[in-house]
């Protein structure tokens, strides 16, 4: 069975948590203390990855570290046509421009709103002017993708695995104080998550 | 207070609920199933919660925190979870604001003035909306001097590709404002939106790149 390393709080573990319920897959929920206990900087969890970061997803001998690879595996192991586009390459490059635009969000979004929640170091001036530029753009793509009748992050009738690495930074981004009145199509965007079947909620965050 | 652009109709999607920001006033603007469109204050009178992280359910928006729903239109308290049986004061109500539809733009004004809306074209397309980090009358100037012609103090036209282009600014905050653009033409849209759009985002880079 799957094992889920992460921390209820995380926004990349919930990208996790959300593909598997969407998914429809069972696995094990292996909590580790984030915050303040700071347990995966302990020696215990480096043994398992070096990159000390979460979630790391275990399946069999399979290490996982980043949300990235994470939801490619899920995908491409469990999702089937709709989740992975396996003969359309001009589709899975967009979904891999996608998975590094939730790196970035995770970077400046993230990174702010869990500096701010759990005292950590950062520029978060230049946090959310980062976030803000990368806000922007999403919402001119997701405009234009409403005019289009487009629906999703990537062009097509399905949502793709990039929406799923966006979304916990997006729809979180308020608690780090990055407000998203300016990005309404942002906002009916993460309407439209929250309908998928199947979706699940973490801490901060309503369904639909 | 005078009716000001809030939103286009596009963006009142259907169950979707709407946050705008007009002269300092948080507003949620929402559209019913009938196609009623409400601007309430985005404060629930229960505890103050913003009504904009509520549920449009079609006929009422239901408040996240206790689950108070407010009825489309008269926005008056129709259902508290925690009291099922108990009367509701009538005075208990979502604070309403004028609201008016016109030319696929959703116009709010935060007074009982009916004061008349700005002449619109009758077959004009929205723009998509964009937001500047500078106060409206900041953007009036810029538009002003950069030739732009003036229809009224936040109102301006010029012609772009081959069509008459409106932008109405909506005085956000103090800091901030939102050109909504309207391009009188009915022909394919779709070109001359995405040339707004990087004009408009370049221009607002010129704008808020200055102090």
């Amino acid at each position: 069975m799957i094992a889920l390393h992460d921390y209820d709080l995380s926004a990349e573990g919930y990208a996790v948590r959300l593909f598997l319920a969407l998914l429809g897959l069972d696995y094990r929920l292996l909590p580790v203390e984030f915050y303040p206990a700071r347990e995966h900087e302990g020696e215990e969890f480096r043994a398992l990855s070096p990159m000390a970061s979460l979630p790391v997803l275990v399946d069999g001998d399979l290490v996982l570290t980043e949300v990235a690879g994470i939801l490619s595996y899920l995908a491409a192991r469990h999702g089937g046509a709709d989740w992975y586009p396996a003969g359309d390459a001009a589709q899975l490059g967009r979904i891999g421009d996608g998975l590094a635009l939730s790196a970035r969000l995770a970077a400046t979004a993230g990174a702010v709103r869990l500096a701010d929640g759990m005292m950590l170091p950062l520029d978060g001036a230049a946090a959310r002017a980062e976030a803000k530029r990368l806000l922007r753009v999403i919402d001119e793509r997701l405009w234009f993708g409403e005019a289009a009748g487009d629906d999703w992050l990537c062009p097509g009738p399905r949502p793709s695995i990039a929406d799923i690495a966006c979304f916990p930074h997006i729809v979180l981004a308020e608690e780090g104080d990055i407000p998203l009145i300016d990005y309404p199509a942002i906002r009916r965007w993460l309407d439209r998550v929250r309908r998928l079947p199947g979706f699940v909620v973490m801490p901060g965050v309503f369904g639909a | 207070m005078s009716y000001h652009p809030v939103a286009s109709s596009r963006d009142l999607a259907g169950r979707h609920v709407f946050q705008a920001c007009l002269l300092g006033q948080d507003i949620a603007l929402w559209r019913a199933d009938d196609g009623t469109v409400n601007a309430w204050e985005n404060r629930c009178p229960h505890r103050g919660v913003r009504l904009s992280l509520g549920v449009n359910l079609g006929d009422r928006l239901m408040c996240r925190y206790h689950g108070w729903r407010y009825d489309s239109g008269s926005g008056a308290c129709s259902h508290i979870p925690a009291h099922p049986e108990g009367p509701i004061p009538a005075t208990l109500c979502a604070r309403r604001f004028p609201v008016i539809e016109a030319g696929g733009l959703v116009f709010v004004a935060l007074g009982d003035d009916t004061a008349a809306l700005p002449t619109l074209p009758e077959t004009a397309i929205p723009l998509r909306a964009l937001p500047v980090g500078r106060p409206a009358e900041a953007i009036a100037a810029a538009l002003a001097g950069a030739g732009l012609a003036a229809a009224g103090p936040l109102h301006f036209a010029e012609t772009q590709g081959g069509a008459t282009v409106h932008l109405l600014i909506q005085p956000a905050s103090g800091t901030t404002c939102v050109i909504h653009g309207l391009a009188d033409m009915s022909a394919e849209a779709l070109p001359l939106q995405r040339h707004m759009s990087r004009l408009m985002e370049s221009r607002r880079r010129a704008w808020e790149a200055r102090p």
